[in-house]
């Protein structure tokens, strides 16, 4: 064989390799991306489900304690502001709010009504609650560890190389603090 | 000639150490390893014949429904013992990979609490809220009588047997999702370095040197897409299905 046919040979297994490796790469760019949006959709389920809950939450509980409606009125608000939200950094703040405003909820009420923990249904709306909102906290953590799969892609060497051919470029995730909200203000658990 | 042989040799198991190294560190963790498949009681609250109980209790389980039941004690789990449940039983894999139906009742001692962890395919079958009531009926009346063994015996057959009445829909299951081995992705790997190299090999079959083409470096620049592909290869002592959770469950 000939050296120019040899060398053309080995060029020939390189741009295979190559072309073979930008291919790989794209589509490890695009399932990566994909990854995200499916584990943000789990999240927005799980917040779904949480506010799905809210309206049970304060029927259960007006209608077996007497409360003024400002007690319930930031909880109320919270869903509200989650149905409101459009963005998804919007949707997660008002998600994390939500999440606080009903445990701060859930606590004021255990304080200041001590017989609703008897109440059968009452306790079994809190144990949805409180799975909902660890299954929030999982969806959450399964979505930032998503983002810092596809950033770490795309700072990686060689593969940066590939992303900045095809413009993925790093993701922001929205960290909201999960204690942000404070308790509500308690009435005092009469009706005017 | 001699040298050439053992530096080729050399350089291929490398990268291949390498690449399982590379895959290996994902699965290593700060929980402890599970010593049995029913009952692993690290804090030893549980007497030998309630032991025995409870693993022919969730053997039975499995049999009749696939159902991966586990009873497990912990000293310390952290103050987010809640999380800590959710780590141990994605740490452990339990539940059987196409099914997610594996369930983890968890006892922290210094915490003093139960937790139950759902796998998501028994998560219709056993809603936050009915675990809270079966805690609420059969695990807290005995720990407050300072019987909290028993408790969790009693709540744990009270798993089981929801789990037993309803086996046809536990086995039906959730659809599969798609996972690649990670025994699967080396092979791959190595049949790709074969074949190159063969192929290679033969274009310089009149040539000599006949081995270099192992030189060529073949590196995965890419993360795995999928952390949980391996079902059961670093815990190490022992294994579970591979199953799913999403953090369902409650806790007393």
């Amino acid at each position: 064989m000939k050296t120019s046919t040899k060398i053309w040979i080995g060029v020939a297994i390189v741009a295979v390799l190559l072309i073979f490796w930008i291919i790989g790469g794209y589509n490890t760019f695009v399932s990566l991306d994909q990854n995200i949006n499916s584990k943000w959709s789990e999240v927005e389920n799980q917040y779904q489900r949480q506010a799905d809950l809210i309206p049970n939450l304060v029927s259960i509980v007006s209608s077996a304690v007497k409360v003024e409606t400002n007690f319930t009125l930031s909880v109320v608000q919270a869903r509200t502001n989650w149905q409101a939200a459009t963005t998804q950094a919007q949707k997660d703040q008002a998600g994390v709010e939500m999440n606080n405003g009903i445990g701060a909820f859930v606590n004021a009420v255990a304080e200041a009504y001590p017989t609703l923990q008897a109440n059968k249904q009452y306790i079994a709306l809190t144990d949805e609650l409180s799975g909902t909102q660890n299954r929030i906290t999982v969806a959450r953590g399964e979505y930032i560890k998503s983002i810092q799969a596809y950033n770490t892609a795309t700072k990686r060497f060689p593969s940066n190389i590939l992303a900045k051919v095809f413009g993925f470029s790093g993701k922001d995730y929205y960290k909201a603090d999960v204690n942000a909200i404070t308790t509500p203000s308690l009435g005092t658990g009469i009706l005017p | 000639m001699v040298y050439k042989k053992r530096a080729i040799f050399i350089c291929f198991f490398s990268i291949l150490t390498f690449l399982v190294l590379n895959f290996s560190i994902l699965y290593a963790s700060d929980y402890p390893t599970p010593t049995n498949k029913y009952v692993n009681d690290f804090a030893g609250i549980f007497s030998q014949p309630q032991t025995a109980y409870l693993q022919a209790l969730l053997a039975e389980v499995e049999q009749n429904s696939t159902a991966e039941i586990v009873v497990a004690t912990i000293n310390d789990c952290t103050q987010d013992y809640v999380g800590y449940a959710y780590n141990l039983a994605t740490n452990w894999k339990i539940g059987k990979a196409d099914k997610n139906n594996g369930f983890l009742i968890l006892y922290c001692v210094t915490q003093k609490k139960l937790v139950a962890q759902t796998g998501y395919g028994l998560e219709g079958l056993l809603p936050d809220s009915k675990i809270g009531r079966f805690m609420d009926e059969f695990y807290v009346p005995l720990r407050d009588k300072n019987q909290t063994a028993q408790g969790i015996i009693d709540f744990s057959t009270q798993i089981a047997k929801v789990i037993n009445d309803n086996k046809e829909e536990v086995i039906s299951g959730q659809a599969a999702k798609p996972q690649t081995d990670f025994f699967t992705v080396v092979i791959i790997i190595f049949v790709i370095y074969m074949l190159i190299a063969r192929i290679l090999g033969s274009i310089y079959k009149n040539k000599k040197r006949r081995d270099w083409p192992w030189f060529i470096p073949i590196f995965l620049p890419f993360p795995s897409s999928g952390t949980n592909s391996s079902s059961g290869f670093g815990s190490g002592g022992f294994s579970f299905g591979g199953g799913g959770f999403g953090g369902g469950g409650a806790s007393r």
